[in-house]
């Protein structure tokens, strides 16, 4: 599904990914953690394709072809996902405007016009967004946990085969926590892949991973299976270093 | 009286000739006909119309021209109807425009040269439901437009122009006033054709109590000139006032709003918006003058801009003149780009980058563009602003 060789990344002129490697097969979730400020976001904006992140060195393959060209338009048609850190908020644009255009762009004929409305309903009602989010500005005034789940509805409505999320897990309440976790665990199938970004070992408790990632100075520096990352939340991040 | 067929022929040709009379009078007299003259079979046999009549002048009056008609909803000038003025059943007073313009090329052209109008009154303490539409024939050139909201009326005041066939230099002048207590919603939509420019007038006088919401938004030709004269000339009459302007290629637009508080506790707001794209050049001035005797009034003004690339210019020039203490006043302006993250985010959603750019810039305009009931020319002006795809289906 996507394959990731040797790939370098300078923003604002300042390098941050020093040679990342990782191969995810079909069906596989993967979960990266690491140190704040380690180049974990700046690995899901270049695969999302952000024009400011410039690949200096290195390859990402996703279903075989080369993305890299592609504009984070293009790669979103393909079905790759971002679920953001910090969602973006567009006053002015409402959140009801938003899905529709999105859900077109992405999913064109598949969803006719007329079943859109139907379509964003069911999943509202599946991970409990009020009615009200709909005639909100997007992401503007929502809190960090609303906007999570946000990012979530616009995962499940997108249809991705590819989910990047990144710390889609932080800031929400326990219960908001389940509905998102169901969410992500219901998208799970033999045909999607998905890379959690991670800080806390709860919402890897709900979707478990096949693997486990320490990112560390702009590479991933160790991996395991779903062991690790109950290691990493007992006993921090240094000791792999000395590995 | 009611006019015949012979007496509107006969005033059609009288009005060659009195244009070059200086006596006042006779022209007044004379331009009631050319009014008249105007008006055409077809309106004639509208049904809502149940009465067209030509009154005589009243001293003071610089034309009229009356014509009942059962509601507003829908008046719409006609092919060769030039001015319209609907269910006027009260006996006219004389129309005073207390301040004004002085040493307006523009207006002093309008004045004596107008061949097109409008002349509309609304009823004393009457409400209209809905809006009230009024389109004028784009073709014409020089248009002279006078319009009173009655004491404690409440009017929704949808004023276009239509977009001329080939370019054309256009030049208008309103009056408006707003008798006390009037409530106002005016909206004025004029689509110009790529080649043309336009000349645009407006002068305010808004009375006691009176309350005007003024929205104003212009497709862009070669050239847009606009001056909006607002004089706030009662206790608590409030001016609120939003445009916007759209420029591209090597356009430019000069504009200005000029407010004048010559009461206490009169209240203004001014903002505007321009989203500026290739050489577009767009020259705002903004006046706020508060006299020394006039306290406890409120003023304020901001521009907005949104630069789509580095050759797009704003020169916005905020000129404040505030003789009192006692009063809340501010200014400020805003120059910006699109946002490289907004752009990211919604693209990173599918959205190609012209569309991810239509919907920044569309939100960057929503609080101009919100003061519109999803009109559809709103959507013909924005469709020639290049941002069509988002005005429709903005149900929730
Ligand atoms: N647009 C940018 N401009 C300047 N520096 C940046 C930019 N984006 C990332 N960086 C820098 O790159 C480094 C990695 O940042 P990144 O956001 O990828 O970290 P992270 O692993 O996601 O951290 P966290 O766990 O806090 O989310 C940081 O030092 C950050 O300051
Ligand atoms: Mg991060």
């Amino acid at each position: 599904m996507l394959s990731i060789k040797d790939l370098c990344v300078s923003v604002e002129g300042k390098e941050v990914l020093k040679g990342v490697n990782l191969e995810m097969a079909k069906g596989e979730v993967h979960a990266i953690m690491g140190k704040n400020g380690s180049g974990k976001t700046t690995l899901s904006y270049t695969l999302m394709g952000h024009p400011k992140y410039v690949v200096t060195k290195g390859e990402v393959l996703f279903e075989g072809k080369s993305i890299l060209d592609l504009s984070a338009d293009e790669r979103a048609k393909l079905r790759m996902f971002l679920g953001f850190q910090y969602p973006v908020a567009i006053p002015g644009v409402t959140v009801a405007q938003f899905l529709r255009s999105a859900i077109s762009s992405v999913r064109g004929s598949e969803v006719p016009s007329k079943d859109i409305r139907k379509l964003i309903k069911k999943e509202m009602l599946e991970l409990d967004i009020p009615d009200s989010f709909m005639t909100r500005y997007l992401n503007d005034g929502f809190s960090g946990g609303e906007k999570k789940r946000l990012e979530t509805l616009q995962m499940r409505l997108l249809a991705p085969k590819l989910m990047i999320l990144d710390e889609t897990d932080s800031g929400l309440d326990i219960d908001s926590m389940k509905k998102v976790a169901e969410g992500i665990q219901n998208t799970r199938s033999q045909d999607t892949s998905i890379l959690l970004i991670t800080h806390y070992q709860r919402l890897l408790d709900y979707v478990k991973p096949d693997f486990v990632h320490v990112f560390l100075d702009g590479k991933i520096a160790h991996s395991g299976t779903a062991d690790l990352a109950l290691r990493l939340e007992k006993d921090g991040y240094e000791w792999v270093r000395g590995l | 009286m009611v006019l015949v067929r012979e007496e509107i022929e006969k005033s059609t040709q009288k009005l060659k000739l009195v244009q070059h009379l200086d006596k006042k009078d006779e022209l007044y007299k004379n331009l009631s006909l050319d009014f008249a003259s105007f008006i055409s079979e077809d309106i004639k046999k509208r049904e809502d119309i149940i009465n067209l009549t030509a009154p005589t002048l009243e001293k003071g009056e610089d034309f009229s021209l009356l014509l009942s008609a059962k509601g507003f909803g829908g008046a719409k000038s006609h092919k060769g109807v030039h001015a319209l003025a609907l269910k006027v059943d009260e006996s006219l007073e004389p129309i005073v425009f207390e301040q004004g313009y002085e040493n307006d090329f523009f207006v002093d052209t309008a004045k004596a040269k107008w061949t097109n109008g409008l002349f509309f009154r609304s009823p004393k303490s009457e409400k209209t439901n809905g809006s009230l539409s009024i389109v004028l024939d784009g073709e014409n050139e020089i248009i002279r437009n006078q319009i009173i909201f009655s004491e404690s009326s409440q009017t929704n005041f949808l004023f276009t122009t239509k977009k001329p066939k080939k370019s054309k230099k256009t030049i208008t002048y309103t009056e408006v006033i707003l008798k006390k207590n009037a409530q106002v919603n005016f909206q004025f939509l004029q689509d110009l054709e790529i080649h043309s420019s336009a000349m645009n007038r407006f002068f305010f006088q808004i009375e006691e109590g009176a309350s005007l919401q003024l929205t104003m938004l212009g497709s862009s030709g070669v050239g847009y000139q606009s001056r909006v004269l607002v004089s706030l000339e009662g206790e608590n009459a409030n001016f609120d006032f939003c445009s916007g302007i759209k420029g591209s290629k090597e356009e430019q637009h000069d504009y200005s709003v000029e407010v004048y508080h010559r009461a206490a506790k009169s209240n203004s707001s001014t903002k505007v918006f321009h989203v500026l794209a290739d050489k577009a050049k767009a020259n705002f001035q903004g006046l706020i003058q508060i006299e020394k005797n006039i306290s406890n009034c409120e003023a304020h003004q901001k521009s907005r801009t949104l630069l789509l690339n580095k050759g797009a210019v704003v020169n916005a020039i905020p000129k404040l003149i505030i003789k009192n203490d006692v009063v809340a006043c501010s200014h400020g302006a805003s120059i910006s780009k699109i946002d490289d993250n907004q752009m990211f985010y919604l693209m990173s959603r599918g959205l190609s980058q012209e569309m991810a750019e239509q919907l920044v810039i569309r939100a960057f305009l929503e609080p101009l563009l919100g003061r519109f009931q999803n009109s559809s020319y709103v959507g013909k002006i924005l469709e020639n602003w290049g941002l069509s795809s988002y005005y429709e289906g903005e149900d929730a």
